[in-house]
């Protein structure tokens, strides 16, 4: 088992080490190291899951990293169920994720190339580090490396400056949430003597009520930032300046989801604080409709995959909000397949219209484009929540506990944002595959991808179909085998269910999201397939036979007008312009700014006059003499 | 011994000294011939205008050899309570002294080496 | 006639003082015979001899000798800050060898002075009266000011040795004044006896408490701390890059050393009292030194900053006066000489024809031009920063910890919040270096001893951050004669 277990970590690392160090022997074929160096773990990992499923565990120190006193920190792995699903679910993506690579970035220099495959195998590595971790402060190592390699890699291209900068505001936002983070690993370590992650879950109850919000509180703040939920979400929709299979890696597959990791793995602690767990649900129900009504109306292919990334990792926290916090594992492992999916056909897409992302300028690519065309349909499905792909079952399964444990507002947000994601994915689909060519001069240019990156596709493809189906598997399903570890929340939550009436409700909450999903699918057709020739004809033509769902004209009308002039919509201006630039950024630039201000007026005291600098002293040396004597 | 005559030999001395002092002033004066001249006037005969704008550059040279001085004429007053009590600090002493000598060498060899007493 | 009986002080204890007077006095005498064009030499016998001495020193780490009256100990403290003062020389000795020939001001002198600074820096750190902490600080402060001033055609340089020569003189007469109060009220200086008084007749008495802050106040410039910390920016950026590496790292921590040691041995019944200063003056540093260093285009200067910083977490290792506490500054002593002096160490190695290097824009393009070398640079800024896996991360961790255990809270806050705003601009430096094209042609031409010192530095940096095990038994071992 260890020796899996560090061969899965250290093999990527191996791999970044030789194609950072020979950069200019590998050259073009910097792959050939780098795709083994993830291919190998994603096979060991396999190999380690099904021993878990045995149930095999496993938590061992390969050294003591920091011992001092009674401050002992290992550098340790822990396997366990949820660990090793990540392990697995984090080298099986990338794997594709990296054969894919070979062909988009075929654009690349030499070495460029090669620095590519070699911040993506480190990213790997640290990602590996943080949910193999044993305890927080490794994980924390692992939670500040992906954040630089993400850093990397959204400047990936930093002939542009808008990617430049994307990378550092990725990063100081990032940081922002880490501050939480780090003050909760000292809060932790105070009051529970140590970090290792065994220890402190044995001791978690010990915590008293306030101090257990207080931590878990500080933990969400990290997770926050780390997955890109409200207020910290600002980052996301600029890293997708990367190059778009990071975008489909980091950005939606991986690293996003650490935050929904940390607190599924500290949910002994956050079950001491119920508190939290509502903060966490609210906050993850709100940014889900936020991101939501934000992709309703933009028209760039990415950044509508990166606001549902956001509006899909809010539902991962009202799962764990509410306490099931398999259901949010569940969905974080069926999302990385759609989403990886979907950020790969949006890719496949650009590589094909040569950068491309307007979706005004695209239109009937499925002709030309037919197996990213279908396999993104595919993954489509799946986050719309169509039975019986892999979106449906775990995103039903978080709205059933959201429902039965009490949470009914959160509840019909998550539903109604259900509907909103079928809409803006369809819309999305429809705007992009089919209709008639707004572009022609695009459309003619436009072709199908090589093998090796409709390959990758292909199979992504097929998970998000079948990793649903997981939830069908014996004893529990994919639920049931995450609850291993998580009995007490599990019990928690079953319990709730029994209360509040549990399967005959079940079946209701399904066949609710599903219409609901279906209507917004339906929606997105007739909005953007139907309309033709004229929008306005079109809306006519409309009324009468979709009469029952006449008041949602009005909407789409709005939403129509907007689509068309987007410089006179109110959502737009409202959500994008008002609350994102103008507040959020307002808060961020606020605190650069006023370190500014502060800055300025130290240096106007730098004088550089020696009796300036003594009389600065005299008064420091007074003034605190004074103090302390009158104090 | 009484306090008051231990101060005896004490007066005696500063007697000495200011008569020394005296009798040789006066007597220069007096037996000394004089041809006053501009330079013979001022109040030093060498070194820096005594009048005038004190903000200016002075030859840095000045300084080297004012510090050397004053390093060496410390080492002269090191030697002298060494000197007086030599007896009583014994070999411990001795081999101090002669450490703190050698360094006091060493400065003179680096001094003469680097051609800071040689006046341009 | 009384005779001045003279005991015979047990002189083992000063072994490592006497060795590297002799070696700075030889170097004095070796750089007469060295012909002008070739005072590398100098530097290459100052190398070897350093590191002879550091073997020697070594083997004093299990000693606890008090000699001199009980003015002067000896103890694994003080023998692993000695070893730190010569690893620091040893890097600087490597940086300085043909940059001082790039300034053209390679002379022996250099090396001469250098030492003698070590020899002040040892005194301070074995210490165990007041008077011999002064003895120690002149010391060092007099070698120190004409090193800043060593590229004196320069008038950046002049003025900075000028100002710092100044600085110091001033706070010098602040500090004997705190030594002085101490006498009047205790009687003695030793450290031993002041603490003996507090505990007979306690600490009512407010001139004892002034002292403390007086003493402080003397050993704040140059730990640059706040409200001192005002001469270290002008001074650090117009010193040659190479001193600046020096004063940033050895004097300041030489000055916490003996800080911690007053504090520790003299006054520590007036802990609670010292403690609620100090936790001010490590708040307003760090926050004052970061704030500050966002705005600077310059990298000297931005390091300048940054090191004030330091010396503001450093002060919470003091504070916190727990076991982990004192480990974990006698560590972050080690990481922080190791990344700070590596971080110059790469301004030196961009200095070439007409371009300083200390600007930002000199860093432009750097992973393209040498890949390995801005990849070391960002060791450095990520450990500077406190990022794991370095040996930054692990220091500013144990520092941050100790501070916790102890209770303060708010400062760790304020300390981590204040590690936030340093990514920002540190990492400006990355920003440049990975995600900007390079203006000038001139291709970079580093000696080898450069080159060793400052990827020897960035592996440290780097392995020491996972495999922190043998810094932290010795950071262990070194205050073992405190608790």
């Amino acid at each position: 088992m260890q020796k899996l277990v560090l061969g899965v970590v250290f093999i990527p690392l191996l791999g970044a080490a030789i194609n950072g160090l020979f950069c200019w022997k590998t050259r073009r074929k910097a792959h050939w190291i780098a795709v083994p160096a993830i291919a190998i773990p994603a096979v060991l990992a396999f190999m380690i899951l099904l021993r878990v499923m045995k149930g095999e565990r496993f938590d061992h120190v390969l050294y003591w990293w920091i011992a001092l006193g009674g401050l002992k920190i290992p550098v340790g792995f822990l396997v366990d169920e949820l660990s090793a699903m990540m392990m697995s679910m984090v080298t099986f993506i990338a794997t594709w994720i990296h054969i894919y690579s070979i062909g988009y970035m075929d654009h690349e220099d030499d070495i460029s190339y090669a620095r590519y495959f070699t911040y993506l195998n480190l990213f790997v590595f640290f990602m590996l580090i943080l949910v193999a971790a044993n305890n927080y402060l490794l994980m924390f190592v692992g939670w500040e490396g992906v954040g630089l390699c993400s850093y990397l890699l959204i400047g990936y291209w930093y002939e542009k400056i808008s990617a430049a900068n994307a990378g550092m505001k990725a990063f100081i936002t990032n940081r922002i949430g880490d501050f939480g983070f780090t003050i909760a690993l000292f809060l932790i370590y105070k009051h529970l003597g140590s970090l290792i992650f065994h220890d402190v879950f044995a001791l978690a109850h010990e915590l008293s009520v306030p101090l257990a919000t207080l931590i878990t509180l500080l933990l969400f703040m990290g997770a926050t930032g780390k997955s890109a939920q409200i207020p910290l979400y600002v980052w996301l929709p600029d890293a997708m300046e990367g190059p778009t299979p990071v975008s489909s890696l980091i950005h939606a597959a991986t690293m996003v989801t650490a935050g929904v990791y940390m607190i599924a793995r500290s949910h002994a602690l956050f079950n001491v604080a119920p508190f939290t767990m509502e903060v966490v649900a609210v906050v993850g129900a709100a940014t889900a409709m936020f991101a939501a009504s934000m992709a309703l109306v933009n028209n760039d292919l990415k950044r509508v995959l990166a606001f549902s990334t956001v509006s899909q990792l809010g539902y991962m926290f009202v799962g764990v909000g509410v306490g099931a916090y398999a259901a949010g594992i569940f969905h974080l492992f069926t999302h990385a397949f759609f989403k990886g999916l979907m950020f790969l056909c949006a890719g496949s897409v650009m590589h094909a219209l040569h950068g491309e992302l307007d979706m005004q300028k695209m239109g009937g690519l499925i002709n030309k484009m037919k197996i990213t065309g279908i396999t993104f349909i595919i993954g489509a499905l799946a986050i719309a929540g169509v039975p019986p792909l892999a979106g449906f079952w775990s995103k039903d399964s978080i709205l059933h506990h959201a429902f039965v444990s009490g949470h009914k507002v959160v509840w019909f947000i998550g539903t109604v944002t259900a509907g909103m994601t079928a809409f803006y994915m369809f819309r999305l689909i429809f705007l992009t595959f089919f209709g008639e060519p707004r572009d022609k001069h695009l459309y003619e240019h436009a072709h199908e991808n090589p093998p090796v990156m409709t390959i990758p596709l292909i199979v992504l493809a097929v998970g998000s179909v079948l990793a649903g189906l997981l939830a069908l598997a014996p004893n529990g399903g994919f639920e049931g085998f995450i609850n291993r570890i998580m009995r007490t929340a599990h019990e928690m939550v079953t319990h709730g269910a029994e209360h509040a009436g549990g399967h005959e409700s079940g079946l209701a909450l399904i066949i609710i999201s599903v219409a609901v999903a279906v209507m917004g699918i339906f929606l997105a057709y007739s909005m953007y397939i139907k309309r033709v020739p004229d929008p306005v004809t079109m809306a006519q033509r409309f009324r009468p036979i979709y009469l029952v769902l006449y008041n949602r004209y009005w909407v789409d009308e709005l939403y129509f007008a907007l689509f068309i002039n987007p410089t006179v919509g109110i959502s737009r201006h409202v959500l994008w312009k008002i609350v994102d630039v103008l507040i959020i950024d307002g808060i961020v630039n606020g605190v650069a700014g006023l370190c500014s201000l502060i800055g300025s007026v130290v240096r106007r005291i730098q004088t550089g006059y020696i009796p300036d600098y003594a009389w600065l002293v005299i008064i420091g040396v007074v003034i605190v003499c004074g103090l302390k004597i009158l104090l | 011994m009484p306090l008051q005559d231990a101060y005896w030999p004490l007066i005696l001395v500063a007697l000495l000294a200011f008569g020394f002092g005296a009798v040789s002033v006066l007597l220069s004066s007096l037996l000394g011939p004089k041809k006053p001249d501009p330079i013979k006037c001022s109040p030093y005969e060498c070194g820096v205008e005594p009048v005038g704008n004190a903000r200016r550059k002075f030859f840095v040279h000045y300084y080297v050899i004012a510090m050397l001085f004053l390093i060496f004429d410390i080492e002269v007053v090191f030697t002298y309570p060494w000197a007086v009590s030599f007896k009583s600090m014994g070999l411990w002493g001795y081999i101090e002294m002669v450490v703190f000598i050698v360094i006091f060498l060493l400065i003179y060899v680096y001094v003469l080496g680097r051609g800071a007493l040689e006046w341009e | 006639m009384s005779a001045i009986n003279v005991p015979v002080p047990n002189l083992s204890a000063i072994v490592p003082e006497i060795l590297t007077t002799v070696l700075a006095c030889f170097l004095l005498m070796f750089d007469l015979f060295v012909p002008k064009d070739r005072k590398r030499v100098v530097g290459i016998v100052a190398l070897i001899g350093c590191i002879f001495v550091g073997a020697v020193t070594a083997k004093y780490i299990n000693e606890h000798i008090v000699t001199f009256s009980g003015m002067f100990i000896l103890d694994p403290f003080s023998v692993v800050l000695k070893l730190l003062f010569l690893l620091c020389d040893v890097v600087v000795i490597l940086i300085s060898l043909r940059y001082l020939e790039i300034e053209n001001v390679s002379l022996g002198e250099y090396y001469a002075l250098l030492i003698f600074a070590t020899v002040g820096m040892m005194i301070m750190a074995s210490a165990n009266d007041l008077i011999m902490v002064y003895l120690g600080l002149e010391t060092m402060a007099l070698s120190v000011y004409v090193l800043a001033g060593f590229t004196r055609m320069t008038p950046k340089a002049a003025e900075a040795a000028l100002k710092y020569f100044l600085m110091g003189v001033f706070i010098s007469g602040i500090f004997l004044y705190g030594i002085a109060l101490t006498y009047g009220v205790v009687g003695s200086t030793g450290l031993p006896d002041v603490s003996q008084y507090i505990t007979l007749n306690g600490f009512k008495n407010p001139v004892l408490g002034v002292a403390v802050i007086l003493i402080a106040a003397g050993l704040g410039l140059e730990i640059a701390m706040a409200p001192f910390h005002f001469w270290a920016p002008d001074v650090y950026e117009g010193a040659p890059t190479s001193v600046t590496a020096f004063i940033s790292v050895a004097p300041k921590v030489a000055a916490i050393a003996a800080l911690f040691r007053i504090y520790i041995e003299a006054f520590n019944l007036m802990a609670a009292y010292w403690q609620s200063i100090l936790w001010l003056v490590a708040a307003l540093t760090m926050t004052i030194g970061n704030v500050t260093a966002v705005l600077q285009n310059n990298v000297k200067r931005m390091l300048a900053y940054s090191s004030i910083a330091h010396a503001g977490y450093m002060l919470m290792g003091i504070l916190a006066y727990n076991k982990l506490g004192l480990a974990a500054l006698a560590f972050y002593f080690f990481a922080y000489c190791l990344m700070n002096i590596g971080a110059f160490g790469i301004v030196i190695y961009l200095r070439r024809q007409n371009i300083v290097g200390d600007n930002l824009e000199d860093f432009k393009g750097l992973a393209q031009v040498h890949p390995m070398l801005a990849l070391v640079m960002v060791v450095f800024l990520l450990s500077l920063t406190g990022i794991p896996p370095t040996v930054g991360f692990v220091g500013k961790f144990l520092l941050f910890s100790a501070a916790v255990e102890a209770g303060f809270y708010w400062l760790v806050a304020i300390a981590v919040l204040n590690s936030v705003i340093s990514l920002y601009y540190y990492f400006k430096i990355a920003k440049v270096m990975y995600m900007e094209n390079p203006e000038v042609d001139v291709p970079l031409s580093a000696g080898m001893g450069l080159k060793v010192a400052v990827f020897t530095l960035g592996l440290l940096t780097f392995v020491l951050g996972i495999y922190p095990h043998p810094l932290i038994s010795l950071a262990q071992r070194s205050i073992s004669s405190f608790f």
